[in-house]
């Protein structure tokens, strides 16, 4: 049964998490994203005592947008690409 | 049709919309994924331009802003409504203090990092500022279980948020 | 002489013109939705002719290139986008598709009064981007041209991100219902197959269309900032534009197919008095079809550049596709067979269907052939496919439903006799134009070219020749429906003799549907005879 303890102990770890993102870079960041994407998900938007439809509906979405990314992704590591200038603006001349 | 019934389908409808959302920003991180493959270097520069503790201030308005609303949904008491617009408005103050910070020495959209970084903060902001529109018009109106319905779409934008924060402000 | 029938219906239970635009009834939406695509469809009909006429000779015959290159994007875009996309969801499923499932409304009535000016926003926003300059980048907008050339790109995208919005809201309006509205006793396999065409197509739309909204965002941004996403100049990648342009265009070519489809699969059992062969076939080919077309969007990207692995994935997953459609098409068939069949218009546009939408969907495959693609890529045998699926096929379909439903909306029956001749003159006429079209393309002739060499004038004279039959046919399908709305209210509430709960009520229906909630009570297509029914 959802009480508010439930949330409040769960935002504490996503705000600890966070915290944590803070002095990581590249994959860890993510990594501890997805945890707290995870956690968040199963607590605040109830998938775990929810409707087994709105997982159905959630996960079919995220679904769609990792095959969009993989497809997309296999498609630019095989070609092969001419290196590209460094963008303008960025800093590094 | 009984009440229950139409709260069911708002429900529902909402997890559509919500499904919907994902894909909608979805492009934009295969976008960015994708582009900044080939520019690692000159992202990782760019990166280093944005304040940090503005995004972590933004993430913790954005969970603050879930939990106040998911309290306002189990107590119906109007002061987490509040809460929740105050995070809102937070959010949204540091997201332009952070834009400022990027304007003034001269950044623009035009730069391919910048680029992404306005249209993926732009496009969530935008959303924010519709949602600290439905929450106050909540608040002001009176609300049912229709706080659960703003709950979810908050909800949304804060794992979106979850995501943004380390792809822009850390990753590399 | 017989009194003109004055019974309440949904027409005439309440009456001004703010009883119509402030409605919330999923039928007089339907009918006003009905309206503007029949205009968008002249509209693009009238590009098309124009097309055609410019294609009599080589070189100029009535406009200059560019003007051309407006042209038939114009008629890309409004067909698409205006007409093919929404036509049968948001008019025949918006009528259809609460009384077949025995209920009131939509889920979201207020939602879908919305939905429809929401539509018209993005119908004007396209429409002055036609007028203040147009748009000459093809209906794909393929980048870096359409990032840097003139005309009115801008308001153009903001057009279609706006539709997008009024397709997405349509589509959850659907869903929605399906999940919830359903007459007690009506399980998700006891309902017609249209339902789950509706429900199929709205799956596709919630999921593919925001892929084409973030892609318009970001071509307007690179339009505007130059932000440099698709131009290589700036680092960009313009394939990245063509895989996110496409991940939601090969999709919403099955938005536009499966509600025909399942018109098809309503249509067939009636007319053929036989319950429909293979239902649960027909419901899962149509979720596979949803699924599959999501894997395929590579296949307009052979000679693009992407990497040959990419290819031959895609090239792979296009044959595939095809599988659900072709047991469809069988089990139609096999409905038919040994069936009770009659002639009516509904029935014959549905058989031109099955014919027309067989060969579009074989000469897919030929372009889903990598080594023969390199060859069809960009010429006219491409026109020809998508021509066919999408006119021998949806528009077909869209034709078939308009006059099965007809009388149920209308209370009217239209001339059967004016029927056929328009069908045949429609028949003819597509396939002058069409077929000539897969020949034109084969020899070589290249795809929104302007000019082309003397060898394929009489093939693209015939092809115009065949554009005025059909569209003489289409304006004989417009004056004879016109014609009987002058009639008295007297169409019979189930004509055909169908089984689906849309015919057990008056034709045409009540505002509130039904009089009392209906309980299914037998299954659809059921045409056994009654004391051996469950």
């Amino acid at each position: 049964m959802k009480t508010g303890r439930n949330y409040f102990a769960t935002y504490l770890v996503l705000v600890a998490l966070a915290v944590g993102m803070m002095f990581t870079r590249g994959a860890a960041s993510l990594g501890l994203a997805a945890i707290q994407a995870a956690c968040f998900s199963l607590v605040f938007l109830e998938l775990r005592h929810g409707r087994q439809l709105y997982r159905v509906i959630f996960l079919t979405g995220l679904a769609f947008f990792v095959l969009l990314l993989s497809i997309c992704f296999i498609d630019a590591v095989t070609r092969e690409t001419v290196q590209p200038q460094i963008p303008r603006g960025t800093g590094l001349r | 049709m009984t009440d229950g019934d139409s709260s069911e389908a708002a429900r529902i409808g909402m997890w559509l919309f919500l499904a919907a959302e994902i894909m909608l920003f979805g492009g934009l991180f295969v976008g960015f994924a994708l582009i900044r493959m080939r520019h690692e270097e000159a992202f990782a520069a760019a990166r280093l331009h944005l304040h940090r503790s503005l995004g972590f201030l933004c993430s913790l308005a954005m969970l603050s802003g879930s939990l106040s609303i998911a309290m306002a949904a189990e107590r119906a008491k109007r002061r987490f409504l509040v809460a929740t617009l105050l995070c809102g408005v937070v959010f949204l103050a540091a997201l332009g203090f952070d834009y400022a910070s990027v304007v003034a020495p001269g950044f623009r959209p035009s730069q391919l990092f910048f680029g992404f970084y306005f249209v993926m903060t732009g496009l969530h902001g935008l959303h924010v500022l519709g949602g600290i529109a439905v929450v106050a018009w909540l608040a002001v109106r009176g609300y049912g279980r229709r706080i659960e319905l703003a709950g979810l779409y908050w909800h949304m934008l804060t794992l979106l948020w979850i995501f943004l924060f380390p792809l822009l402000y850390l990753a590399a | 002489m017989a009194a003109r029938k004055r019974f309440p219906n949904y027409l005439n239970q309440s009456r001004g013109w703010r009883s119509w635009l402030l409605t919330t009834d999923h039928k007089r939406i339907a009918v006003m939705y009905l309206v503007a695509v029949l205009t968008a469809f002249l509209v693009g009909g009238i590009f098309a002719m124009l097309i055609r006429i410019e294609h009599l000779t080589p070189g100029q015959t009535i406009m200059t290139a560019e003007q051309y290159n407006r042209v038939f994007t114009m008629h890309g875009v409004v067909m698409v986008f205006l007409f093919v996309i929404p036509a049968i969801p948001v008019s025949l499923g918006n009528f259809v598709l609460p009384l077949m499932l025995g209920a009131k409304d939509l889920a979201f009535p207020r939602l879908n009064l919305a939905a429809f000016y929401v539509y018209l926003l993005g119908a004007l926003f396209t429409i002055t981007a036609m007028v203040t300059g147009g748009v000459d980048t093809g209906w794909t907008f393929y980048t870096p041209y359409s990032t840097t050339t003139h005309g009115s790109v801008g308001l153009m995208t903001m057009g279609l991100f706006i539709l997008g919005i009024s397709s997405v809201i349509t589509a959850i309006n659907f869903m929605v219902t399906i999940h919830q509205m359903r007459a007690p006793g009506m399980g998700w396999f006891e309902m017609p197959l249209f339902c789950w065409g509706i429900y199929a197509t709205s799956v596709i739309q919630v999921l593919a269309t925001p892929v084409l909204g973030i892609t318009l965002v970001l071509l307007l941004m690179e339009r505007v900032f130059q932000m440099g996403i698709f131009d290589s100049r700036l680092g960009g990648d313009p394939i990245l534009f063509q895989h996110f342009f496409w991940f939601y265009a090969h999709p919403v070519v099955y938005v536009m197919i499966l509600p025909g489809m399942a018109i098809i699969s309503e249509i067939i059992p009636t007319f053929s008095r036989k319950t429909i062969f293979g239902y649960k076939a027909i419901a899962y080919s149509t979720l596979a079809i949803a699924g599959i077309g999501f894997l395929v969007w590579g296949h307009h990207m052979f000679v693009a550049g992407q990497s040959e692995l990419a290819t031959v994935i895609f090239s792979l997953l296009t044959f595939l596709v095809a599988i659900p459609s072709g047991v469809k098409v069988f089990n139609w068939l096999a409905t038919m067979y040994r069936g009770s069949i009659s002639f009516e218009a509904p029935m014959l546009y549905a058989i031109v269907f099955i014919l027309l939408f067989g060969i579009g969907g074989l000469a897919g495959l030929f372009l889903g052939a990598l080594s023969v693609d390199v060859h069809l890529h960009d010429t006219y045998f491409v026109v020809a496919h998508f021509h066919f699926v999408m006119m021998g096929g949806t528009v077909m379909a869209f034709l078939g439903g308009l006059h099965y439903w007809w009388p149920k909306m209308t209370g009217r029956m239209y001339s059967e006799k004016a029927a056929r001749v328009a069908c045949a003159l429609i028949f003819v006429g597509f396939n002058m134009t069409f077929l000539t079209q897969f020949v034109l393309g084969s020899r070589g002739m290249p795809r929104r070219y302007y000019t082309y060499l003397n060898q394929f004038q009489p093939l693209h004279a015939f092809s115009t020749f065949g554009s005025w039959v059909l569209g003489l046919g289409l304006f004989v399908v417009l004056a004879y429906l016109l014609a009987s709305l002058r009639k008295p209210m007297d169409a019979p509430g189930n004509p055909w003799g169908g089984t689906t709960l849309e015919w057990t009520t008056q034709s045409p229906p009540l505002s509130e549907n039904f009089v009392e909630p209906p309980v299914a009570e037998r299954l659809p297509y059921d045409y056994r005879p009654a004391e051996t029914s469950a």
